[in-house]
């Protein structure tokens, strides 16, 4: 591109941005159906679609950043194409923490808020089990939740879920183990969102602080590309502060000591064994998922003791696994049609 | 095309300011500031290569790269990276040498007569001062450390396409200075060296905080003013209050469960 060019594309950003009056996010039409104790609800997608699965799926995003990420707009929705698809779709928001939280535990998100969701959605439809799909930190979160309670999950799907935290394949892996976890927890009480965001931002950055920018002035030629980019920027920054108390278990215990992997997990004094997992598992890992490596996430399969386990690796990155045009033509269609599969 | 920058810029500071809603940090993180930054630098910089006509020999260049190289490094690690660890109201980046000539971080001062105050009074307020000068040192190295490399970074690019006609394409030269400083901060990013480094600052951040902490309480203990201990004391309380309340409720529906059931029977 000329530098003319690359000026003259500036100059038409500035006539796209000041169209803009507001950026909207999640399209797909829900309601709240489950509001917990803290800032959590548990929401239900509407859909006219006919239900071609019989068994509702509990989708549990990350503590970081925000769920729509799944729902971002109306082409780059993994919830809709999952919907359209005959899925019935049920998804935790964990909300916005705030200091009066930093109590919450992990044993108060999966035993607690996870828990109750899971009896929530049993008991609306009159089943023993529900199909469970973990995302990222939320992936962890369901595996640990499927060990402890096998008997209400019909089937386990993760997507790009970190297990194994020993490796040096990631940045966060190798920088959370110079982290004194305790020490920050009690002097901050919780983890600032602007703190994990410059994690994330110096994992690659003069890619995501300056080659970023660069190339979505080159290619601002259209309101709907510009429109896009932010609505992917506002996603990005929206970042959650972490709970102090679970931020410090999950580095402690998993991060630096790996408990999950080595059976020495424990959750409200009960150990996690991954092998009382027994039930179907997708597990879905990004090729170039720069936060959370194929290392950390592709060992599960060999840590479960489920005898019907299927794994998907998917060309793409952290994020483009819910929002790239692949994500939405190929694998929700497919997770869809693997649940449908085993739902019978 | 220049005088028509300032509005362009305007337009591009947009994005994070109008409508404000598309930030939700807008109000503390201000990104706002960071891109005037990126607007200055960038501005000069691309001023500078217009006039030059694309450079007319590789020493312009290599003086103009150099400013730029430094100035973004300095405003990427300012107002992206280390900004963050602004956990309480002090950039790592500000200009420290200021600091070392106020009264009150010296140590005649910090070891005169206490003028009335009570010891506690005295050691915190030492403590706090002694945190807060250990916090810059271990910034101002870890400053340092990032200039070293972007440094590198810059000699590096230098080096492999000196000799190539690669700025004939814009977007070639740029892939490249990306890909080559990526490189040098991913592989330094990994270092021992780098987490050492990290864990100091973020050590020095938490030691500095927490005095500041108890120094506050010292002074807000005098007051009527409920300090952030007492609230963390009062939002534990609630927060078991609610977990027994949950515990509660659960019991009660299964007590209410079960005489239903008995009740059929």
């Amino acid at each position: 591109m000329s530098t003319f060019n690359f000026f003259y594309n500036m100059m038409k950003l500035n006539d796209f941005l000041n169209q803009i009056e507001e950026i909207d996010v999640e399209p797909t039409p829900k309601e709240t159906v489950l509001k917990l104790d803290n800032k959590a609800k548990l929401y239900h997608y509407k859909s006219n679609k006919r239900k071609k699965c019989p068994v509702p799926l509990l989708i549990v995003y990350a503590l970081v950043n925000r769920y729509y990420m799944m729902d971002l707009q109306e082409d780059r929705s993994f919830i809709k194409r999952l919907i359209e698809e005959g899925i019935d779709v049920y998804l935790i928001d964990w909300g916005y923490p705030e200091r009066a939280d930093r109590y919450l535990t992990m044993e108060d998100h999966i035993d607690g808020y996870m828990n109750d969701c899971v009896d929530f959605i049993r008991e609306k439809h009159k089943l023993d089990k529900i199909n469970l799909l973990g995302v990222c930190q939320g992936g962890t979160f369901s595996v640990i939740y499927t060990a402890l309670y096998p008997e209400k999950i019909k089937n386990l799907v993760t997507m790009v879920t970190p297990v194994d935290f020993d490796t040096e394949d990631g940045l966060l892996n190798v920088w959370s183990k110079y982290l004194d976890a305790d020490e920050m927890v009690d002097a901050f009480g919780n983890i600032s969102g602007d703190f994990m965001n410059f994690g994330y931002l110096m994992l690659k950055p003069f890619q995501l602080n300056f080659e970023k920018y660069y190339n979505f002035i080159k290619g601002a030629n259209e309101l709907e590309t510009v429109k896009n980019f932010i609505r992917m920027e506002k996603w990005i920054f929206d970042s959650p502060d972490q709970p102090g108390e679970t931020w410090r278990k999950f580095i402690k215990d998993l991060y630096q000591e790996n408990k999950l992997v080595k059976g020495e997990f424990e959750l409200g004094g009960r150990k996690v064994d991954l092998k009382k997992i027994t039930m179907p598992i997708l597990t879905i890992y990004a090729e170039q998922d720069h936060l959370v490596p194929p290392a950390s996430t592709k060992p599960l399969n060999d840590l479960v003791g489920s005898k019907d386990k299927q794994m998907i690796a998917f060309p793409g990155g952290h994020i483009g696994i819910y929002v790239s045009s692949r994500s939405q033509k190929e694998l929700a269609p497919t997770v869809a049609k693997w649940l449908q599969e085993r739902s019978k | 095309m220049f005088q028509n920058f300032n509005e362009i810029w305007k337009g591009w500071q947009n994005l994070y300011s109008e409508p404000k809603s598309l930030n939700p940090f807008a109000d503390f993180f201000q990104p706002q500031n960071a891109y005037q930054d990126f607007v200055n630098f960038f501005k000069n910089f691309q001023e500078n290569m217009l006039n030059q006509k694309y450079f007319p020999d590789f020493n312009t260049f290599q003086e103009t790269f150099k400013k730029f190289q430094e100035q973004y490094a300095e405003m990427v690690f300012k107002n992206f990276g280390l900004n963050n660890f602004n956990l309480m109201g002090l950039s790592p980046f500000y200009d420290l040498s200021k600091f070392k000539e106020i009264p009150f971080l010296k140590d005649e001062f910090l070891s005169a007569p206490s003028l009335g105050l009570t010891r506690e009074y005295i050691d915190g307020y030492k403590l706090l001062i002694k945190n807060y000068k250990d916090y810059l040192e271990k910034t101002e190295k870890f400053r340092e450390a990032i200039s070293k490399k972007a440094k590198e970074g810059f000699e590096k690019f230098i080096e492999s396409v000196k000799d190539t006609n690669i700025f004939e394409d814009f977007d070639k030269a740029f892939k490249k200075w990306v890909e080559i400083n990526e490189s040098i901060f991913q592989d330094y990013f990994k270092s021992e060296e780098y987490g050492t480094m990290l864990k100091e600052v973020i050590n020095a951040t938490v030691r500095f905080r927490k005095s500041m902490d108890e120094f506050t309480f010292r002074v807000l203990k005098e007051t009527n003013i409920a300090t952030k201990w007492e609230l963390d004391r009062a939002y534990k309380e609630i927060y078991d209050l609610k977990k027994e309340i949950k515990k509660l409720q659960k019991e009660i529906e299964e007590l209410k469960k079960a005489s239903k059931t008995s009740a059929k029977k």
